[in-house]
């Protein structure tokens, strides 16, 4: 099965390339490093703060950009095949979260040769890095669990309305109703707990204070929205685009 | 029962307030070509993606291969689409030897397979170049060649012919007549007669979202055609002689039908007709045995095959089979 989804995965991977839409996510990413982490003297905490939200941000882009070409009718002939719904759609998740961390190594690479903050290192790299990593799995997961390839509209509707409940902020006061969802806010915030933390954890990189089980979280959270994807795909009928 | 491919039983499936299958019921054996006709919008389409598991119906059982888990089976299946596209970026290699990799094709074996299929399907010469650069003709020898390059016991083929010229038809049908001859079982979901005839056993007319007709190919070749004789005024006194001929024969005021229209029968009823000095307006061969069974299965047109009550029937009848078929 690893096999299949490797293959399914490169192939999707190469189709994002030929097309021509990969040059988007590569202005993108040079054009962020080029305004915000060549000009200044950028400090570790800089670097993983703005790569980040960049890569929080391109994951939600390239995601829905990858699931649009998988709902496509030349996909039927590869959906009928032993690779599967599971396979068709763990293929697409991971092309493109590939694709963010590949992005997101690319800003980190340019700033550390090029203009490199003072006492970075391997380790801070690595500490740095694995949350971010993590919350690109997250993001895409989220993304692959909201888009219309995957449940449909209904349900969609629902988990939209769960999410923006969850990001609301009390602060806001942008009306008085949500005074009486803040025992669903307090709830739902829960859910994005895992990717603010993994955030904090990137730009402080220290893991004294429960560190691994914000790592632990952000996997698990994944893996649960992951599923849920699998779940709903392999259950959904399945009338692909025409594009 | 071991040879038997495909099973449907009861199969139902509706979007929403539209019930496109009422209780379909299907059974295909080893070996066997199916050919499935029906009206545009009559559910085949339905029917083929709900078999492929890409549909999930309302109600009733599907078994490939004896089977209900498809994914168990699913190795044992190639599907060429209608109106395919494909990811126009690649070459037919690449695309095939990604197709391939998905069916657990590897490494010698897949090249060999690769080679083989484009060989068999005549679009060797082209295999270097991107599908975009492909005429339609040369995609749907590709739709062909991924369809039957993890050898497939089973070929599940809607429209094959589908925006093809007709030289172009003609080849795809001889391919998969080459592949009903290696042993493969087909089910071949298509608007054309013809087709069906070169290629299946048997055939099924899916209407009202029920498949109730079905029948073997050589049964409906065997029943021959049917021919209308228009002639002016047809005299009471020669109603007899003509009708004595055999049941194949039904006569109004102005037309003659005979069906189905042996040349021997044709001889006596026009050695009738000249003996009573009829005039002769037009012979008019109708349509072929299966195009009456796909027509009168679809409720445009029935031609009974016992006399009917009414005798103005035929004429009738017929009239409307002549229009459904210059469609």
């Amino acid at each position: 099965m690893l096999r299949r989804i490797t293959s399914w995965t490169r192939f999707v991977l190469t189709e994002y390339g030929r097309s021509g839409r990969i040059l988007i996510e590569l202005t993108i990413t040079i054009a962020l490093w080029g305004l915000f982490l060549q000009k200044y003297n950028t400090t570790t905490a800089q670097l993983f703060s703005l790569t980040g939200l960049f890569t929080m941000v391109l994951a939600l882009y390239t995601t829905s950009s990858i699931l649009g070409l998988g709902d496509r009718a030349q996909n039927y002939i590869v959906l009928t095949r032993p690779l599967g719904r599971r396979g068709f759609l763990l293929g697409l998740y991971s092309a493109a979260v590939l694709l963010v961390w590949a992005m997101g190594a690319i800003v980190i690479a340019l700033t550390a040769i090029l203009n490199r903050p003072p006492g970075f290192g391997l380790p801070q790299l690595w500490y740095g890095s694995l949350p971010l990593l993590l919350n690109v799995t997250l993001i895409s997961a989220v993304t692959l669990l909201l888009s219309s390839l995957v449940v449909r509209n209904i349900p969609r509707l629902l988990l939209l309305a769960i999410l923006a409940i969850a990001l609301y902020s009390n602060t806001w006061n942008l009306s008085p109703v949500f005074r009486y969802l803040s025992p669903l806010q307090s709830l739902f915030s829960r859910l994005i707990q895992p990717a603010i933390a993994g955030q904090r954890l990137a730009v402080s990189r220290d893991y004294s204070g429960g560190g691994l089980f914000v790592l632990v979280a952000q996997f698990a959270l994944s893996l649960l929205l992951v599923n849920l994807a699998l779940l709903s795909f392999g259950k959904r009928e399945l009338i692909l685009g025409k594009k | 029962m071991t040879d038997t491919v495909i099973q449907l039983r009861n199969l139902h499936k509706s979007y929403g307030q539209l019930h496109v299958l009422r209780g379909v019921d299907l059974d295909i054996t080893e070996g066997e070509a199916f050919g499935l006709l029906g009206q545009n919008g009559a559910g085949k389409s339905t029917l083929i993606h709900s078999l492929l598991g890409l549909l999930k119906p309302d109600d009733g059982t599907i078994r490939i291969f004896g089977s209900r888990d498809l994914e168990q089976v699913v190795k044992n299946i190639g599907y060429l689409p209608e109106r395919t596209t494909y990811h126009l970026q690649f070459t037919a290699h690449e695309y095939l030897r990604m197709l391939g990799a998905l069916s657990d094709l590897r490494g010698a074996q897949l090249r060999e397979r690769i080679d083989a299929v484009l060989d068999l399907v005549g679009i060797e010469g082209a295999a270097d170049r991107r599908l975009g650069t492909y005429s339609k003709g040369m995609l749907q020898r590709l739709g062909l060649a991924q369809a039957i390059l993890h050898d497939p016991a089973l070929l599940i083929v809607d429209e094959p012919a589908s925006g093809l010229d007709p030289g172009g038809q003609r080849d795809m049908a001889q391919l998969l007549a080459r592949l009903h001859k290696a042993g493969h079982t087909i089910l071949l979901c298509t608007h054309q007669l013809t087709e069906v005839t070169r290629l299946c056993n048997r055939v099924g007319v899916l209407a009202g979202g029920r498949l109730d007709r079905v029948a073997t190919v050589a049964d409906l070749e065997g029943q021959g055609r049917s021919m209308t004789l228009r002639v002016a005024d047809l005299p009471a006194e020669a109603v007899p002689m003509l009708e004595a001929l055999g049941p194949n024969v039904r006569c109004t005021r102005t037309s003659v039908v005979l069906f189905p229209a042996s040349e021997q029968l044709q001889h006596d009823c026009l050695a009738i007709l000249l003996d009573y000095s009829v005039h002769i307006l037009a012979m008019t061969p109708a349509a072929d045995a299966l195009e009456q069974f796909y027509l009168s299965a679809i409720n445009q047109t029935i031609l009974p095959p016992t006399r009917p009550a009414d005798p103005s029937a035929p004429e009738v009848l017929l009239e409307t089979l002549v229009v459904g078929g210059e469609q």
